[in-house]
């Protein structure tokens, strides 16, 4: 055989073998290109579903203020004027405490959609209430509450307003966290009162207004509180309407905070009562005192209903969150919606 | 013996070899192009949701107005998950920079940064137009 002969044949060889080793290491770069694209389809596919719940108002675009189950599932506000606005209503039906709450069958039939959904929403700004010591002198009792506020964890500082409603007795006490993001409040109540008195406390974060949250505390069960544990009246607000059971108990009175005003209602003699709007970007907290036979309680439930999760748990399955910044009557919350994997 | 010494076809095993480097480093370049992850997608719009929410009453453009940085930066950072990564840099209509430190909380986590452009307009009557220009990074 010719050396020239040999020679082209090392040469084919070699340029074959990289041909087929450039042919694999292709298919393989391609491989991981289509999943990666596809992985970037389906993200897009899921947010944008995420971005239509948020963005789209439903159908009808009111559903929130009455027992009327959507055709078309959205929780944007109808009078919105930015985007990622929604409705405090839509929001309150969200709420399993709310007597017009929307079942996750609702919600799922509603959306029209083929996987699973969940919706959490929550205060951006985190308030913690400890009670640090207590004292009685006489007739009065002292209690000491260490307040934090943080967000994400950081201490932040915030401006603090608090209220103590107890049976008889309103006091107010207006203060400031600062940059550590903890102060010590301390009140002084009548010791007969101390019993079912509430302390709310609203925090406003100095960044921002918009960044206002409260949180309860109840002497009861000298606890803090995220959602009511008592129920004897269902407090239940939608449409500014307060909706509450007064045929077993006495119901005495009511009052409505924000983190500027409180105000009380009128009267509270009827189921359905009107719910004062007051012109503050904050978080409202409704407390009806009560009496349950010679025993006296009082009540609260917040508007918006928040914090709220409802949906699917996605245990042991895919769960893609998104997370946004919404704002709800002027106040900014932090929303994950989790959707589950695609169909196959 | 007449092998070694007859060198006639060397040049197509070279040439062969030179032509192989080619393809090779061609296909090295593949995976250099891939496409952005997912979790780059996902910041682009976390970015753009926090500068809309922020801004929706004008807050964001009032903060530059007053040149308050230290609040600009705590405004992003408090609406932002606690691992993200960020630098916000403002510039005014023609580009230049505004904002006299840097807007960040601290350095960047990642190579893969995505970055979103906003046009804000000042509420005050001069109506001064501001970009933001908000990157974003969170850990690998």
């Amino acid at each position: 055989m010719p050396t020239s002969s040999l020679d082209t044949f090392f040469a084919c060889t070699i340029i074959v073998a990289v041909a087929l080793i450039g042919t694999a290491f292709l298919g393989s770069a391609m491989q991981t290109r289509i999943a990666s694209s596809q992985d970037i389809n389906k993200d897009s596919y899921l947010k944008s579903i995420a971005d239509h719940i948020l963005t789209n108002t439903g159908s009808p675009v009111d559903w929130g203020t009455s027992s009327t189950l959507p055709i078309d599932f959205g929780i944007a506000s109808s009078l919105s004027h930015s985007t990622y606005e929604l409705d405090i209503d839509k929001i309150c039906r969200l709420n399993s405490l709310n007597n017009y709450s929307l079942s996750y069958f609702d919600i799922s039939k509603a959306a029209k959609l083929n996987l699973a959904l969940g919706i959490e929403v929550s205060q951006l700004m985190t308030v913690n209430i400890v009670q640090s010591s207590n004292s009685t002198a006489g007739s009065f009792t002292s209690f000491t509450f260490q307040i934090s506020a943080n967000i994400n964890s950081k201490p932040t500082s915030a401006s603090l307003h608090c209220y103590f409603s107890a049976n008889t007795q309103l006091t107010e006490v207006n203060t400031f966290i600062p940059e550590s993001g903890i102060i010590q409040v301390t009140v002084q109540i009548p010791t007969s009162e101390t019993e079912n008195a509430l302390l709310i406390a609203f925090a406003r974060a100095s960044i921002d207004d918009r960044i206002t949250s409260y949180a309860i505390y109840n002497f009861a069960y000298s606890t803090q509180e995220s959602t009511p544990r008592s129920s004897h009246l269902a407090l239940s607000p939608l449409n500014y309407t307060l909706s509450l059971n007064n045929t077993i108990f006495r119901v005495l009175n009511g009052c409505v905070f924000s983190y500027s005003f409180q105000q009380r209602f009128p009267s509270l003699e009827s189921s359905q009562v009107t719910i004062p709007k007051l012109l503050d970007n904050s978080p409202l907290v409704i407390v009806v005192k009560g009496i349950n036979g010679t025993q006296y309680f009082q009540e609260w439930s917040a508007y918006p209903q928040i914090p709220l999760k409802i949906g699917a748990n996605f245990d042991r399955s895919e769960q893609n969150i998104f997370s946004y910044v919404v704002t709800v009557k002027g106040v900014l919350y932090r929303l994950d919606l989790s959707l589950g994997d695609l169909p196959p | 013996m007449r092998l070694l010494s007859n060198k006639k076809g060397q040049v197509r095993v070279i040439e062969a070899f030179f032509a192989s480097m080619l393809i090779i480093s061609c296909l090295a370049l593949i995976p250099a192009q891939a496409a952005p992850k997912s979790s780059a997608v996902n910041l682009t719009w976390k970015a753009q949701n926090v500068l809309l929410t922020l801004d929706s009453d004008g807050q964001l453009a009032n903060l530059v107005d007053n040149h308050d940085w230290v609040k600009l930066g705590q405004c992003v950072e408090s609406a932002l998950p606690l691992t993200t990564w960020f630098n916000l840099t403002v510039y005014d209509k023609n580009r230049n920079i505004v904002n006299d430190f840097p807007i960040s909380n601290g350095g960047s986590v990642s190579d893969r940064i995505s970055s979103v452009e906003y046009v804000c307009v000042s509420q005050k009557s001069t109506f001064s137009v501001y970009v933001l220009q908000l990157q974003l990074a969170v850990i690998d």
